[in-house]
């Protein structure tokens, strides 16, 4: 099941609370000369992104006009990441430009919501609702932010319940509903471009349910290549998975294969690639990172990953690889893998050339097993044993390690 | 450090900053950012911040309590994951340690003793020669050795030793042995709050941890985590 | 987790329809609240044929853990305490 949490107007609401603006006076951010964020009653006097701030201040002259920080922006989605964290690492949310772009608006939705998408896999339904309303509790208590919730299979639906419940509440679609609850809503809830938005209307078609009564074709002939997503969203059908975010800074490579990969060797042939794409950003930036997850998509819609944490930050490719690798063995595969995300966090500046001062120093597993044939000698010494992997996908649980008794 | 090695650096610090300037080289965790007291994270990002210094602390050690199917034993081969590329060791006084989970939890087996000392007394004995070789240790003690009592002088070796070294120690138990919980820097207890569940099966839960005492950070305060076995545990008993 | 790869035995246990209610395990008894899942194991019959139902449950003492009940010798086991 996915959740979607939906923060309207995020950016003047957090304002609001910085600079303690009253919920009476309207609230309008510029960027420059020209609007980035309103709030809703600014809103309904169609102050819109990108207007100039003259234009908005004729439509709504008692508004405060004040500057959009978007690193403070940044910041409380983060804060917002963080709360949601606790509940898993599978959240999705838009990342926040370091600076305002004139044709993009930082929050694109029809009521400039901060949207995060919640992945709770294979979790109940009559679970979700509960952890749903939990999530929803938790960031209104860390961050003082209040939303809705909408909880369906997938993504877009997830986010029209969202979009269309009450703050505070939490709206569920049943699988096999989704079409029968999208009909009636405004396309405008569809993420697509002003453009595309305008001709939809213009064709008099206003409805998800017009929309996705036209046939695929008619869809992509009016709205181009992303008409086929939209289509099919408007349908309550929609591929597209949950990317988790992360928390910091990151570098992230990702990787989509046109035929599922099942051999293990390509896909650690790829993570060389993926290493050295890592590696060679890094240089570029001056970072080293510390923290690697890597996330396989599987056919069939399922995925896995793992991530570590290295005990050093690192920027080479080689050791990239090396903890990549370990990752991929720890992962058990069962089909093929359509795709992959490589994501290295915790990036820190570079504090000096990485070294490698003691290349000689023996492996840990021998540095143990030399204090310890001491030990051994002993008479009464303990039973001590290294772990053999016999199979480790094997059916019954004692088919999959053995224990390898260590001698003196 | 012998003293060679640590001849080499020196030599090769100055060789560095007389090639690229005084400021390239800074000691690690100078950057402020990063904690002060050496540690492994415990994998769960939400406790991690709870402690205050970023994981449970190397060179100390930390006491997880709570019945069985609380969730005590999943932080520590947590915790053994997060030492990658080091030796870690169980001492496994019960001799039930879950290899098959260990590693579905992250652990290297190749990096992993399994101790199975027959008493309480053995076991202390042992750590005490091997701190300073492994990067995290886990003393997992059933009910039953937990009421035995504890050898006094070989505890205080143990924790000279420990202090030492850079190894994390934690001690997994039932019922809290007092001796040692007295000696632990930090000291969480886990209560499981309610069962996850995939239609019928029960593919997880959700457990409260609380902080009892810590050394570094406040105590009295509690977090919940999610222990998931659908991304951890597969095939038999999935 | 614990883990016992011989199995750790239990005792007095009650069954309703094959399914696990009851049972005694380290002197203490437990109460079956739910089984999360059952599968069957039958294997490598060509040498020893091992042909067991394994039964992932919930107590009300607190524990998930999985039983065995082994149908050649009619043997019920502990094997895995999920922790």
């Amino acid at each position: 099941m996915i959740v979607c949490l939906v923060l309207p107007y995020f950016a003047t609401t957090l304002a609001r609370q910085e600079r303690s603006v009253p919920q009476a006076v309207p609230l309008i951010l510029r960027s420059g000369e020209k609007v980035a964020a309103t709030c809703e009653s600014a809103a309904v006097r169609e102050v819109v992104f990108g207007m100039t701030i003259q234009q908005a201040k004729w439509l709504c002259p008692e508004a405060q006009v004040i500057p959009i920080n978007l690193q403070t922006i940044r910041q409380r989605t983060e804060e917002v990441l963080h709360s949601l964290s606790r509940f898993t690492h599978l959240i999705e949310t838009e990342r926040i430009a370091a600076k305002t772009k004139t044709r993009a608006a930082p929050f694109p939705d029809a009521r400039q919501s901060a949207v995060f998408y919640v992945d709770l896999e294979r979790l109940a339904r009559e679970e979700t609702m509960p952890l749903a309303q939990h999530m929803g509790v938790t960031v209104r208590q860390e961050t003082a932010f209040e939303g809705a919730c909408g909880v369906a299979t997938t993504k877009f639906p997830a986010y029209a319940a969202a979009s269309e419940t009450r703050t505070g509440h939490v709206r569920v679609i049943e699988k096999g509903e989704e079409w029968a609850f999208l009909a009636a809503l405004p396309i405008t809830l569809l993420p697509m471009k002003a453009e595309t938005r305008r001709r939809l209307l213009l064709l008099g078609i206003e409805t998800l349910g017009a929309f996705a009564s036209l046939p695929v074709a008619a869809a992509a002939a009016q709205c181009g290549k992303e008409g086929i997503l939209l289509h099919q969203l408007a349908r309550g059908i929609d591929p597209r998975r949950v990317i988790p975010a992360t928390l910091q800074v990151v570098e992230r490579v990702t990787r989509a294969f046109e035929l599922p990969l099942s051999d293990g060797q390509i896909v650690g042939a790829i993570l060389r690639s993926v290493s050295a794409e890592l590696s060679a950003r890094l240089q570029a930036s001056g970072c080293m990172g510390k923290t690697l997850h890597l996330h396989l998509m599987l056919e069939g819609g399922d995925s896995v990953q793992q991530k570590t944490t290295l005990r050093q930050s690192v920027s080479s490719s080689r050791y990239l690889t090396e903890a990549l690798l370990r990752l991929l063995a720890r992962l058990s595969i069962s089909s093929g893998v359509c795709g992959l995300v490589v994501t290295l966090a915790d990036l820190v500046p570079f504090s000096g050339q990485q070294l490698e001062l003691f290349p000689d120093q023996p492996k840990p597993r021998e540095r143990l097993h030399k204090r310890l044939s001491s030990l051994l000698t002993r008479p009464d010494a303990p039973p001590c044993f290294w772990i053999t992997t016999q199979d480790r996908a094997a059916r019954r649980i004692e088919q999959r390690y053995g224990l390898e008794r260590v001698l003196p | 450090m012998n003293k060679d090695k640590k001849q080499r650096l020196e030599e090769a610090i100055v060789a560095i900053r007389r090639e690229y300037g005084e400021e390239v080289l800074r000691p690690l965790g100078d950057s402020g950012a990063e904690s002060a007291v050496p540690h492994l994270s415990t994998g769960f990002a939400t406790l991690d911040r709870a402690l205050g210094i970023g994981g449970l602390p190397k060179g100390h050690l930390t006491q997880l309590s709570g019945i069985p199917t609380s969730g005590a034993m999943t932080l520590a081969c947590k915790v053994l994951a997060q030492a990658t590329g080091e030796a870690v060791v169980c001492i496994d006084l019960s001799r039930t340690f879950d290899v098959d989970y260990a590693a579905r939890c992250g652990v290297a087996t190749d990096n992993l003793l399994l101790i199975q000392p027959p008493t309480l007394d053995h076991a202390l004995e042992t750590l005490t020669a091997l701190v300073d070789t492994a990067a995290a240790v886990v003393l997992v003690m059933d009910t039953v050795e937990g009421k035995r009592r504890v050898n006094t002088p070989a505890l205080k070796r143990l924790m000279a030793a420990l202090h030492r070294s850079r190894c994390a120690l934690l001690l997994v138990e039932r019922a809290g042995t007092p001796l040692l919980s007295e000696k632990a820097a930090v000291r969480l207890h886990f209560q499981r709050e309610r069962w996850l569940r995939q239609r019928q099966d029960v593919n997880g839960y959700r457990t409260q941890v609380r902080i009892l005492k810590n050394q570094w950070g406040r105590s009295d305060q509690s977090v919940r985590l999610v222990i998931g076995f659908s991304t951890v545990v597969q095939g038999d008993g999935a | 987790m614990s883990y016992w790869r011989e199995g750790n035995p239990v005792k007095d246990i009650e069954t309703e329809n094959g399914l696990p209610q009851r049972f005694t395990w380290q002197g203490r008894v437990h109460t079956v609240s739910a089984i999360a899942n059952v599968w069957r194991i039958d294997d490598a019959w060509w040498q020893q044929r091992v042909w067991q139902d394994r039964f992932k449950l919930t107590t009300t003492t607190g524990l998930l853990v999985i039983l065995s009940h082994d149908l050649l010798s009619d043997e019920w086991l502990l094997i895995r305490v999920y922790d």
